[in-house]
């Protein structure tokens, strides 16, 4: 009797264990697929929101327009003045729409990795900016050599915003700097970008990298607040992570990670 | 100036009224027929067009892809595999830029492939440039 006991117990014990496994596997499995449909459905949703929008959109615009165009001469100052805050709102309306557009486009992508310098690739976005922006004296220390194992058309986006900013918020510095570069964190090679810029507090931060969350007021700092939105997808979309350092008035810094065996 | 018709392909009311607008604004006096389905679209055509007795084939065809029954992307097709319409112009019009909207628009045979701005100022720019290159311009085929 004994003996059957010590001999059937372990035996019945482990096979719990691994039906316990397998279930749990099973459930995973199934987890992972239902959010992979779910998020594709969030995709398509907001792409064809997007796309269905634009045409009233362009009917509003259209028909201030030609309100203000064909009525010229009997409309009065101030209605004038209200028809072009119209157009303007709904220009802006046109921009956030565009931009969920191009968030929806991001996540749909199929990623194409492949070693990307991105030292020379920061320059390249530096000079766009340089050339956009001639009278603007900024000073871009780069580290040469800097490599990640990702998307090209995706890493440029993300690089293009992390930099786009870092110029944007430096814009009222006498001395602006630029500092990309990498560190070790954790035994992982972590990216940086560094800026003397604005900076801000990151008690309010929370939702940084949500879309269309702005830290600055639009008459200071222009924009819609999607970048980091964008920069924070594509870095995810590659197994890594996105964090900030920062302080009011003392810049900010950017950290990044990209796993490439994922 | 070339005085044959534009066909326009546009379901939506206000659409067609803006893009009336602006071919006005533009200056550009060819008679408009609008068809506001893709059926309707190809029975003008087909049924209508190259009859002694009925309209001449338009001089360029304005097309919206988003459209109840038959769609623009059929309308397309169709137009461009037949023999008495497929050297007209076809200009897509639409609020899309899906890559395969414009990729298939092209492979079908489109001539030119315009996403409506949303700025109305743009819209008419965008009007003016199309009328006057596909109606005094470009050469067309006079075997149509």
């Amino acid at each position: 009797m004994l003996k059957s006991i010590t001999l059937h117990k372990p035996k019945k014990a482990v096979v719990t264990i691994i039906d316990r496994i397998e279930e749990l596997e099973r459930k995973n499995n199934e987890l992972s697929l239902q959010l992979e449909q779910a998020n594709k459905e969030m995709e398509a949703f907001a792409y064809s929101v997007s796309h269905d929008l634009r045409s009233p959109l362009r009917g509003i615009d259209g028909w201030s327009q030609a309100l203000s165009e064909d009525f010229e001469d009997s409309l009065e100052e101030k209605a004038k003045i209200y028809l072009s805050r119209i157009r303007y709102e709904t220009m802006r309306m046109h921009e956030l729409i565009e931009a969920l557009l191009k968030l929806s486009r991001l996540s749909r992508r199929v990623l194409e990795r492949e070693r990307i310098d991105i030292s020379s690739m920061a320059e390249f976005v530096v000079e766009r900016l340089r050339e956009h922006n001639p009278q603007r004296r900024v000073i871009v220390v780069i580290e040469p050599g800097l490599t990640v194992f990702a998307d090209r058309f995706l890493m440029d986006i993300a690089l293009s915003n992390l930099i786009g900013n870092a110029w944007k918020f430096t814009e009222k510095k006498e001395l602006a700097q630029i500092e990309i570069g990498s560190t070790f964190y954790d035994n992982e090679r972590v990216f940086y970008i560094r800026d003397n810029g604005a900076g801000f507090n990151l008690a309010y931060a929370k939702k940084l990298f949500g879309a269309f969350q702005r830290m600055h007021k639009p008459n200071e700092y222009p924009g819609i607040g999607i970048g980091l939105a964008m920069v924070q997808r594509i870095i995810l979309r590659h197994g890594g992570n996105v964090w900030v350092e920062t302080e009011v008035d003392k810049g900010a810094t950017f950290y990044w990670v990209i796993r490439s065996n994922v | 100036m070339n005085k044959k018709k534009i066909l326009l392909v546009e379901d939506n009311p206000s659409d067609i009224e803006l893009t009336t607008r602006a071919l006005e604004k533009s200056k550009i006096s060819n008679s408009l027929v609008v068809k506001e389905d893709g059926a309707e679209a190809l029975k003008y055509l087909f049924e209508e067009c190259g009859k002694a007795d009925y309209d001449d084939y338009p001089a360029l065809i304005l097309l919206d892809l988003k459209l109840p029954v038959v769609d623009g992307m059929e309308v397309l097709k169709q137009v461009k595999a037949d023999d008495r319409t497929k050297r007209i112009p076809v200009v897509v019009l639409t609020t899309s830029s899906e890559e395969d909207d414009i990729d298939n628009s092209y492979d079908l045979g489109a001539n030119a492939y315009i996403r409506k701005p949303v700025d109305n100022d743009r819209f008419i720019v965008a009007i003016n440039y199309l009328g006057l290159f596909w109606l005094l311009v470009n050469e067309p085929s006079y075997r149509y």
